[in-house]
Parts: structure tokens; sequence; C-alpha cells
């Protein structure tokens, strides 16, 4: 292949080696971000926790909802009964992801209570999601059952929803009595 | 065939073809959590491909060639091998998440695994673009796709009080506890549904296999102007349906069965029958444009011959990027990852690869070496720089907003 | 498909056209109406005393790798040789000929058919150097030791029955982006903005006539001219 183009500058005898400068830069950078450990043990400021509970309790309640609607829907006959089944397990899929996301963090320290009382909720809703699949499932539902399914449901919603307000408050006082 | 059903059937394959797995599952998720606040979002949106496919459209009817050709000719082979990357692979994470979207519909109402239907699926489609004729794929899918006009009768059905809608709509008004910050993430994650990239290509491409001329122009303007604002249409509806049933339960979309749920709820199994179907060929014919569209930005850029209106043996390298990319798709998607995800990662970066396209057939739009005398005008021109402004304004916004929003979960 | 509706003019029958904006990374397409290739480069045959013309067309990766290096110091270029060092004539490109270059417009149209058409550059006849239009871009333009611009692109006088297209001038400027849309070469009408944008950008770019070149080095990328360009020639 022909000779480079390396242009006036060159010729005359300077030359910039961008590459390494880049490099250089790239590795100043990058180097502190991941020597800083943002390690699994580390444990997470209150409002990264307030964040992070109060998006894994809406997870929870909005697969409860789901889970309320395939249970109605499905009692009411107007749903083929294999959409339902999917319905309720993909609310099990997706709120169990978010749970496994929130339980590998470490809360703050001065949480530990209140992190146990949101975990011990979102197991109550995690429990209730696969009682309600396998209601669904076989051998089916009835109107009765259909019923105390959704009133279960409503109950557990309303108290995650006062456990969300709750953390987003006063966390502090979560878990405490 | 007269020319009035040509007219009205490509009108309808363009209403039936406008949704993606894309559009299905950002509209529900902004239905569901924004109710119609985001609604104009949409619709300028819609307003955006329009004006783009009405040009790439314009570009291929005239000067034969579609839009990635003229791409690398434009901005010079390094841009555009740059340009080639960014597009094709948003485009082969947009086939990835199309294919998975077809399967994902069928296991609602199947109950065989993953793990057979997407291999089967991914062999469909490659047969699909290997041996169907390219109208022939366009029309049937198209006017399958029409079933999706099921929620806007579900929207009907469901009676929500429509002066609501419009002040949500028109007040930007967003509920309390969602932040401004997620509110732009799903703007950015609308605009990029509706103005994917893969779109332009594709229509232009498809323009020069069905061999337009300037003589066509009417009906292309037809198709577009008035098919594509009434799929639009079937997106507000989609999150119109989302914001009845699922925002008052405070239900956050993140599976395709939930999209559907509102159906059930207004129509019963009737309508859930005609949703599925729609689900199907939405994303089936998402999943053949999307194949074809990195299929030609390939070809287009090495100046290999494309299309399927030559022989497969005349388009050999054309072909063999096909295979290629439905065994890359079929691969991906058998370690299990979830297509939602997929999805809602692709539309991201559609969002963000919207300049390196859109720049491109404004550029080329106004050429009078090959438009003659369809370059563009000043109306054009105007809707055009607008709209270059607004993408460039979300390509620069939607990896931060991702990445600070946790992908929409909240700040 | 019959692309005789859309020829347009033929700007092998034009007083000049301009390599990189005219020519270059432009779809061939065979007298078929079948694709063939890219142009992804320029042969140039350099008969010394300042004749250069160009006598063919260039594909293949060995013509289109070396365009993408740019200022990574062609390390693309010798990532490509390092992959293929068993394969002779792995530097050299594809090429077609000027002969059967039928008509240039909005592609490149050939006079025959594509089967087997490409064919491996042959080497130069004695006295004659073969270069790439692609080292002449972007080259510095000197004068008295002050630099000033690149070579933006390279206007070509065709010579259709000597098969080849005689280099006539050198348009040079500041090379920021936006020449090859052609905005600074009066042809695009445009998006009023771009081409305002375009047009200030380029408001320095000038045209040097091959005779005002004292010398060119390829091997450094200079050219050295004996005046300042003139204004661009921006007649049809």
């Amino acid at each position: 292949m022909n000779a480079s183009r390396k242009g006036y500058r060159a010729a005359m005898g300077g030359r910039t080696r961008w590459s390494t400068c880049a490099g250089a830069a790239l590795a100043l950078v990058a180097g502190p971000a991941l020597l800083s450990g943002c390690g699994i043990g580390h444990p997470s400021s209150v409002s990264s926790w307030q964040s992070a509970s109060d998006r894994v309790l809406g997870s929870a309640i909005s697969g409860l909802g789901t889970a309320r609607l395939a249970v109605q829907q499905e009692a009411d006959n107007r749903m083929p009964h294999s959409y339902a089944v999917v319905t309720a397990t993909d609310a099990i899929d997706t709120t169990g992801k978010e749970i496994s996301g929130y339980q590998v963090a470490q809360p703050p320290d001065s949480l530990h209570a209140a992190n146990a009382a949101v975990g011990d909720a979102l197991d109550q809703a995690s429990s209730l999601l696969v009682d309600v699949r396998i209601a669904l499932a076989s051998p089916g539902l009835t109107a009765d059952s259909a019923h105390r399914l959704v009133q279960r449901i409503d109950a557990l919603r309303d108290k995650l929803d006062k456990l969300d307000k709750a953390v987003e408050k006063s966390p502090a006082t979560v878990g405490a009595s | 065939m007269s020319k009035f059903f040509a007219v009205a059937l490509g009108i309808l394959t363009a209403i039936g073809g406008f949704v993606d797995i894309g559009d299905l599952v950002f509209n529900a998720q902004t239905g569901a959590r924004f109710g119609m606040s985001l609604a104009v979002i949409t619709m300028v949106g819609v307003v955006g491909i329009c004006v783009f496919a009405e040009m790439s459209g314009r570009v291929a009817a005239c000067s034969g060639r579609a839009t990635f050709d003229l791409v690398r000719e434009r901005l010079g082979p390094r841009m555009g091998v740059l340009n080639l990357f960014a597009s094709v692979a948003v485009t082969l994470m947009t086939f990835i998440a199309e294919i998975g979207g077809v399967a994902l519909a069928i296991m609602l109402v199947t109950s065989i695994s993953e793990v057979l239907i997407v291999p089967f699926i991914g062999i469909l489609v490659w047969a699909v673009l290997w041996r169907a004729k390219f109208s022939v794929m366009e029309n049937v899918l198209g006017l399958l796709g029409l079933c999706l006009v099921v929620y806007l009768v579900a929207l009907w059905q469901l009676g929500p009080s429509w002066g609501d809608f419009a002040s949500q709509a028109v007040t930007f008004d967003k509920p309390g506890k969602e932040d401004w910050l997620t509110y732009s993430y799903f703007a950015v994650g609308l605009f990029g549904a509706a103005m994917t990239p893969y779109e332009v290509f594709f229509f232009s491409s498809g323009g020069v296999e069905e061999k337009w001329t300037a003589k066509d122009l009417g009906v292309m303007r037809a198709n577009v102007l008035i098919g594509f604002p009434l799929g639009g249409l079937l997106s507000l509806g989609i999150a119109g349906c989302a914001a009845v049933v699922l925002q008052p339960l405070s239900v956050d979309v993140a599976a395709l069965s939930q999209v559907g749920l509102p159906i059930a709820v207004a129509l019963g199994k009737v309508g859930v029958a005609f949703v599925i179907v729609g689900f199907v060929a939405a994303t089936f014919g998402a999943a053949c444009e999307t194949g074809l569209s990195a299929g030609y930005s390939i070809a287009q850029f090495f100046g290999w011959q494309w299309g399927k209106f030559v022989k497969p043996t005349q388009a050999a390298r054309f072909h063999l990027v096909l295979i290629l990319a439905t065994i890359l798709a079929i691969g991906v998607l058998m370690t299990g990852v979830d297509p939602i995800l997929v999805t809602e990662i692709s539309v991201v970066f559609s969002a963000v690869a919207l300049p390196l396209t859109y720049f491109p057939i404004l550029v080329v739009a106004n050429d009078r070496d090959y438009m003659g005398e369809h370059a563009n005008g000043v109306v054009a021109n105007t809707l055009g720089s607008f709209f270059l402004v607004l993408v460039v304004v979300a390509a620069v916004a939607a990896i931060p907003l991702m990445v600070i929003t946790h992908m929409g979960a909240g700040v | 498909m019959t692309t005789t509706e859309r020829a347009g003019r033929n700007r092998l029958e034009h007083a000049w056209l301009d390599a990189a904006l005219h020519l270059l990374d432009r779809q061939v397409v065979d007298s078929e109406g079948m694709m063939v290739c890219n142009v992804d480069d320029l042969e140039v045959t350099d008969r010394g005393s300042r004749e250069l013309s160009v006598t063919g067309l260039l594909v293949g990766p060995a013509a289109l790798v070396p365009r993408l290096s740019g200022r990574l110091g062609g390390w693309l270029g010798r990532m490509w040789l390092a992959l293929g060092v068993q394969y002779a004539g792995r530097e050299l490109p594809l090429r077609l000929g000027l002969d059967v270059v039928e008509h240039v417009g909005s592609e490149v149209r050939l006079r025959v058919p594509r089967d087997g058409l490409l064919d491996q550059q042959s080497p130069a006849a004695p006295g004659v150097v073969l270069r790439r239009m692609d080292d002449l871009l972007g080259m510095d333009v000197v004068l008295d030791g002050k630099v000033l611009g690149h070579v933006l692109d390279v206007r070509l006088e065709p010579r259709r029955r000597e098969s080849r297209m005689v280099v006539r001038s050198l348009i040079v400027g500041r090379g920021r982006p936006g020449s090859l849309l052609g905005y600074d070469r009066g042809d695009v009408n445009g998006p009023w903005m771009v081409a305002a944008a375009v047009k200030q950008l380029h408001r320095h770019t000038g045209e040097l006539g091959i005779d005002d070149v004292r010398t060119i080095d390829w091997e450094h990328g200079l050219v050295d001219a004996t005046r300042p360009p003139g204004p661009l020639d921006r007649r049809r």
C-alpha cells in the first residue's frame, strides 16, 4: 500500500500521537470509576434505598394489579384460559426479577429493620401471585375462589401502598413497631 | 385492479403495518403510567415519520435509488460506514425484538415452549424473505395487522371521559407521582418507536422493489399521508385502553400479556382473538421489514445487488446477509433474554440513531440531480428541518435519560 | 429496470466534472440494470510532468479500506494486509477501465453486462506510476511554506475517445464537513439552514489550475502551488 499521507506538519518534524493521548485519558477516567467499588456489600445511602424500595413496592403492586385483572376476566370468562395463566406467570416473573434485584443491594446501616419489613411484604406478594397462578391454572376458578382471591389481593395492595408511603416519608419508623 | 382499489389496499396495508412491538410496548407503558399526557408526543412522532417517509419514497420514485445507497455517496465512506454500523446494529436489535414479539404473542395462546417456537418463527421469517413475493408479503401481513383496530373498538366500548383525555393531552398533564425526567424518557421512547430508522430505509428500498416511478407519487403520498396517521391512531388507541384499564390499578406494563388485558376487559374472548392475530401479524410483518432493512443497508453500502425483485441467485450476498441475521436473532433469543427488554433497548437506541438516518434523506431529497422537478419545496424543507432539530435533541437526551431513570422505572 | 427515463444528464458529455462529488462512492450498474459494485476509488495515472488523468474505477476492499482509515494513519489498511499476507497482490484492487463506462449521472452505468467483469489491477506500464484519487484528496496545499488549505476535490475533463479524464484543477479549501454535499459547488438547493451554514463554512474555497501546481509530493501529501487558488468556477 502506498505511504500514508503524513501532511505538512509531520513532514516538518512534529507529530501528534492523539491515539496514545486518548488512551491515557480513558485510563484516567475509567480507572477510579472501576476501583471505587460499587461493590455488593457496600451500604447504599438512605435516599437511594428509598428510591429502590419505592420501585420494588411499585412493581409488586403492579404485579398484584395484573393478577387481579387476570382473575376477574377469567372468572367472567372473558379471556382464553391459557392467556390468563400466561398473564399470571408473567406477573410472577416480572415481580420476581425486581425483588431479586432489590434483595442483592445492601441497605443503609440504620435501616436494617425497615429493609426487613419491606422484604417480608414482598415475600407475601410473591406467594400470593403464585397462589393466583395455581388457582387459575388447575382445576380452575370458581366464583367463590375468585372472589376470595380478589379480596386477598386488594388487602395486600393496600398494605403495600401504606408501606410505600411510610418508606417515602419516614423510613426509620418502618418496621420499628 | 382499478386505481381506487390499489390506493385503498395501499392505505389499509400502511395502517395495519404501522404498529410494531416497540409501539405496542411503549404506548401501553405510557398509557398505563401517564394517561394521555404524552399523546401529543405520539402525534408529533407520527407526523415526523410521515414527512420523512414521503421524502424517502419520493427519492426512490424519482431516482430509482434507495436511501442508504445515497448515504455513502453524500457523506463519504467514513461517515457512511459509521452510519452503517449504527443503523445495522439498531436494526438487528429491532429484528431480534420483533421475532421475540411473535414468539410472545404465540405463547399467549399455546403452551409450546420458547425453545421450539423461536427457531420455527425465525425459519418462517427467513422463508418468507427468501421466497414470498414482496407485494404479497406486504399486503397479507398489513391487512392482518388491521386486526389491531380492535383497540379503537375497545376504547369506544370502555367509554372513557373524552374530555378528560383531551385535556390531559393538551395540557401535558403528568400524574403527580411521576417526575419530569421519567416523562422525558418516555417522550424520547415514543419518538423512537414512532420514527423507527429502519422504516425509511425499508420504505425507499421497497419503492425500488415495486419499481415506482414519478407516476406513482400520488399513490405513495396517499399511503403515507392517510395510512400512517391512521396507523398512529392505533398507537393512541393502545395508550388510551391502557390508560382506562391499567392506570387505575397502578399496573406497569412489562409483558405482552398485559398489553392485551384491556381488550379482554372491553370485548371478551372475541376481542382477544382479534388482538392476538393483530400482535402476530404486526410483529411478523415488522420482523420481515427489519430483516430486509438490514440486508438493504449493507448491500447498498457496498454496492452489491440487493432486493427481492431479482432472483435470489442474482443477489446472493444480500440473501446471505438475511440468513446470517436470522441465525443471529434465533441465537440471541434462545439465550432466554426477555424480548420486552430487547424492545425497550432497541427503541431507545433507535432514538439515538435517528439523526444519522434523517439528515442524509433531507439532503438527498433536495438534490436536483436525483429529484429533478420533484426536489423538496419550502413546506417539506421547513418540516424536515424542524424534525431534524427534534431528532437531534432526542438522540442526545436518550441515553442519559435511560441511565438516570433506570429505563423508566423511576429516578 | 430500464433507467433511460431516469438517465438525467451524462456528465461525461460536460466540460468538466468533480471526482469526489460526481464519481466517488457512486453505485455502478451494468448494461442490463444489474448492480455491480460501488466506486471505491479512482485510478490516477501519473505520467510525470504534471499530467495526471483518471483512467479507471477501483473496486474492492483493497481500494475501500484505506479510505476508511483517515487519521488513524492507515491502521485499517495495514490490518487488511496483515490478515492476508499469504495472498499475492493483496494490496491490488479490482479495476474497471473507463472504456466500459457509458454514463455518469446519479449512478455510473456501464456498456457491458457484469459477468466476470471485475479483474485485478494490472501493473503500470514503464514510465508511468499508478496512484489513487484518495491520496490526492485531503493533501495540504502549500504556497511559500504556508498552508493554504486542503484538496477538497479534483476537477476532471472527460475525454471519452481516449477513455480517460484529465485532471484540470484542484478545489482547495479549509476542508470542513459539507464539502461532499455539493453546496459549496452551487450544485444543490437545500434546506435554507443547512445551505447557508455550509456556504459560510466554505467561503474560502477556491480553484487551483493544474498549471499553477509546481509539484505534488505523494509521499508526504503536499501540493506545492505557485500562486493562490482563484475563485471557484460554478458554471454547470
